[in-house]
């Protein structure tokens, strides 16, 4: 309640400075779209205070630029105040731990530590399917590019996940001896194969899309939904989502956020894609 | 006004000191004497007279702060070279005015060749301006044309003042510290002036224009107002 | 050796320039911005053309070659409605098309004063890369009824590329800003 008369506090001394500047032929009610969080890239500017409550982008010589004292007020608006599970000393050690003067913690777009989830909608053999991407940007020449480094695909995952494990299917050692002609009670049946492979064999469902599309099993239709994971705060994991709502507290917020140790981190990696 | 008085006023005392003279020689001689010596005498004081009045104005043309024109000052060294004084003084003085009023006169030429000069630069401003302001107003009047009809119509009228519909207009989006200009990509005069009868919007003004011997548009270059 | 020479410089002059390959600054930034702003003003007014049944066919077909002038190639506009997820891919011709089809008496293209440039980002090509947000209301009228209402997020690509031309024998150097990809997300049906 109190972060949410912060909030509107915040909001209304920013709307004082911009009303002046209103047009003719412009709408009013614009108060939402101003709190609004419109884009990754205003996350991004908000978390740091990168920029001014107009949206206009501060620069390194600016007297606000990354100023503590504002973005503590920005980093407020940035958790999607709905979601209980996000508790207010949650938030608060969060923020400490971002805002710690010693050390600041900035998003930084062009580093490692986070990347998207996309779920889109595929035909797979004539059935609408979804396909989860994981993408990253990847540096090129002077530039940068987002690039598919993971996929998930529920049919990949029936097959390969519940690996029907049996003692009894294996290739004895020596097999070598026959010229391995024991193959033929490996090949014969679809639902053993996995047991005939190293213990930490892991398929590679990227590979596999890739293959397939390339037969034309898959038909793109559209992208169903987006969200981000972010590991650049060292310690924490949060989850970024789109909230599209009438209020105040919209847009690509905070929907998840977790303090996590090194080897949490990788189990989680592990979660997120489905491994 | 206050340096005029005293120019007045010292122009009063050469006056007087003449006069002063005059009265000095004529009280000076006149005792008993002939009729014709008497008229002599008369003869001489008149050109002593002449001579006095004469000096005190060649003086006077001499000085820096006389408030004549050039026409008068002429004048009256006419008037002083037609009376013909044969004195040496006055020739010497004459000799020193003569001149000093060419150089005068040589100043006026000069002065009235700088006026004829900047009153001719500010016409061509003004015409120039004048011609600015009528080629801004086209652009103003297709933007705010009523209709597609008058619009099309006030765009084939203002191509006539362009060499071809195909004259580059160039689009400034900013001027920086140098006069280094970063432009909008360059469009053509039509294109152009089909784009403000869409947008139906003008906010720029004219930064430069060249024209062609025809007095034709041939390039175009507008900023933002 | 010669025609090689004039190859080159030709090739030096129209290509990208050197410009290109430096950080863009903060000054030349906020230009590019308001230039870039200035084109997605002109696409909604072109839209309001099209889309107005007064606009004549063959008027509306000039506006339609024009806006087409404004994007790149292949751009695509995705459309999503509240309470459907999917997004409906259209060409921008289809899509315009598909507008000056609707056949309102009058399209009402309304601004919120609000708008969210991002930062330009620098593809592998050398592309500048942006995405311009703005919130419309769309209002379709038959009559003095308002036929269709809806208010839409638009998350606009813009490329922008410098670029060099000779015009009158001066090299004329200038931001080419085009219009990519649009995603149109309804945000509310008033």
């Amino acid at each position: 309640m109190k972060a949410r008369l912060l909030l509107l506090l915040f909001l209304l001394s920013c709307f004082g400075i911009l009303k002046s500047q209103i047009v003719d032929d412009f709408l009013g009610d614009e108060g939402l779209f101003y709190s609004e969080t419109k884009q990754i890239n205003q996350f991004f500017r908000r978390f740091n205070n990168e920029e001014a409550p107009d949206g206009i982008r501060y620069y390194k010589r600016d007297k606000e630029y990354r100023n503590p004292a504002t973005r503590e007020k920005y980093l407020d608006m940035l958790f999607n105040l709905q979601n209980s599970a996000l508790t207010e000393s949650l938030r608060n050690i969060f923020k400490a731990d971002v805002i710690n003067k010693d050390s600041s913690r900035f998003l930084n777009f062009h580093s490692d530590g986070w990347f998207a989830e996309v779920k889109t909608r595929f035909s797979y053999k004539g059935e609408d399917k979804f396909v989860t991407f994981f993408l990253e940007l990847e540096q090129e020449n002077m530039g940068y590019k987002w690039v598919i480094t993971n996929v998930y695909f529920e049919p990949f995952a029936e097959v390969f996940f519940e690996k029907k494990s049996d003692s009894s299917k294996f290739l004895h050692p020596m097999s070598h001896e026959i010229d391995f002609m024991n193959l033929i009670r490996v090949f014969n049946n679809q639902t053993y194969i996995d047991n005939y492979t190293l213990k930490s064999f892991q398929a590679d469902f990227l590979t596999l899309f890739l293959y397939e599309f390339k037969q034309g099993y898959f038909e793109f239709k559209y992208v169903e939904d987006l969200k981000f994971h972010f590991f650049q705060i060292p310690g924490w994991y949060f989850e970024i989502e789109q909230f599209v709502r009438s209020d105040y507290n919209s847009g690509w917020l905070i929907s998840k956020l977790t303090k996590i140790s090194q080897e949490e981190k990788s189990i989680l990696l592990k979660y997120i894609y489905h491994n | 006004m206050k340096k005029h008085k005293i120019q007045l006023k010292l122009t009063q005392w050469s006056k007087l000191i003449a006069l002063v003279l005059v009265f000095t020689v004529a009280l000076g001689g006149s005792s008993c004497k002939s009729k014709k010596k008497i008229a002599a005498e008369k003869a001489a004081i008149e050109l002593a007279n002449k001579i006095a009045l004469a000096k005190a104005s060649l003086f006077d043309l001499l000085r820096d702060d006389n408030p004549k024109t050039y026409e008068e000052k002429i004048a009256e060294l006419k008037r002083i070279k037609d009376m013909q004084l044969r004195n040496y003084e006055i020739e010497q003085l004459i000799d020193q005015v003569e001149p000093m009023l060419a150089a005068e006169y040589q100043e006026l030429l000069r002065k009235q060749e700088a006026e004829r000069k900047r009153q001719d630069a500010e016409l061509i401003r003004i015409k120039k301006q004048a011609e600015l302001d009528n080629i801004n107003a086209h652009f103003i009047s297709i933007a705010q044309a009523e209709n597609d009809l008058e619009a099309n119509l006030r765009i084939q009228q203002t191509l006539t003042y362009y060499a071809s519909p195909n004259v580059p207009v160039l689009l400034i989006i900013n001027i920086y510290g140098d006069s280094q200009k970063d432009y909008d990509k360059p469009t053509t005069i039509e294109h152009y002036l089909n784009y403000l009868k869409d947008v139906k919007t003008y906010s720029r003004q004219i930064e430069s224009i060249k024209l062609d011997v025809n007095h034709k548009i041939i390039e175009i270059e507008l900023i933002k107002k | 050796m010669k025609l090689k020479f004039i190859i080159l410089t030709i090739i030096g002059l129209f290509s990208l320039s050197s410009i290109a390959q430096e950080e863009i600054s903060p000054e030349r930034k906020q230009a590019i911005d308001s230039l870039a702003l200035e084109k997605v003003k002109d696409l909604s007014k072109y839209i309001s053309i099209i889309g107005n049944k007064e606009t004549s066919f063959s008027e509306a077909n000039r506006v339609i070659e024009r806006t087409l002038e404004l994007f790149d190639d292949n751009s695509q506009i995705g459309v999503s409605s509240l309470y459907r997820k999917e997004v409906k891919y259209y060409p921008v011709r289809k899509y315009l098309n598909r507008l000056m089809a609707l056949n309102y008496d009058k399209v009402n293209i309304k601004w919120y004063n609000i708008q969210y440039i991002s930062d330009l980002e620098r593809q592998p090509d050398g592309t500048f890369v942006g995405v311009i947000t703005i919130y419309q209301r769309f209002e379709g009228m038959q009559g003095d009824d308002l036929k269709y209402v809806d208010t839409t997020k638009k998350d606009i690509t813009i490329y922008v590329k410098r670029k060099e031309t000779i015009i009158g024998g001066r090299t004329i150097g200038f931001w080419d800003v085009i219009l990519g990809d649009i995603r149109v997300a309804e945000t509310s049906k008033n």
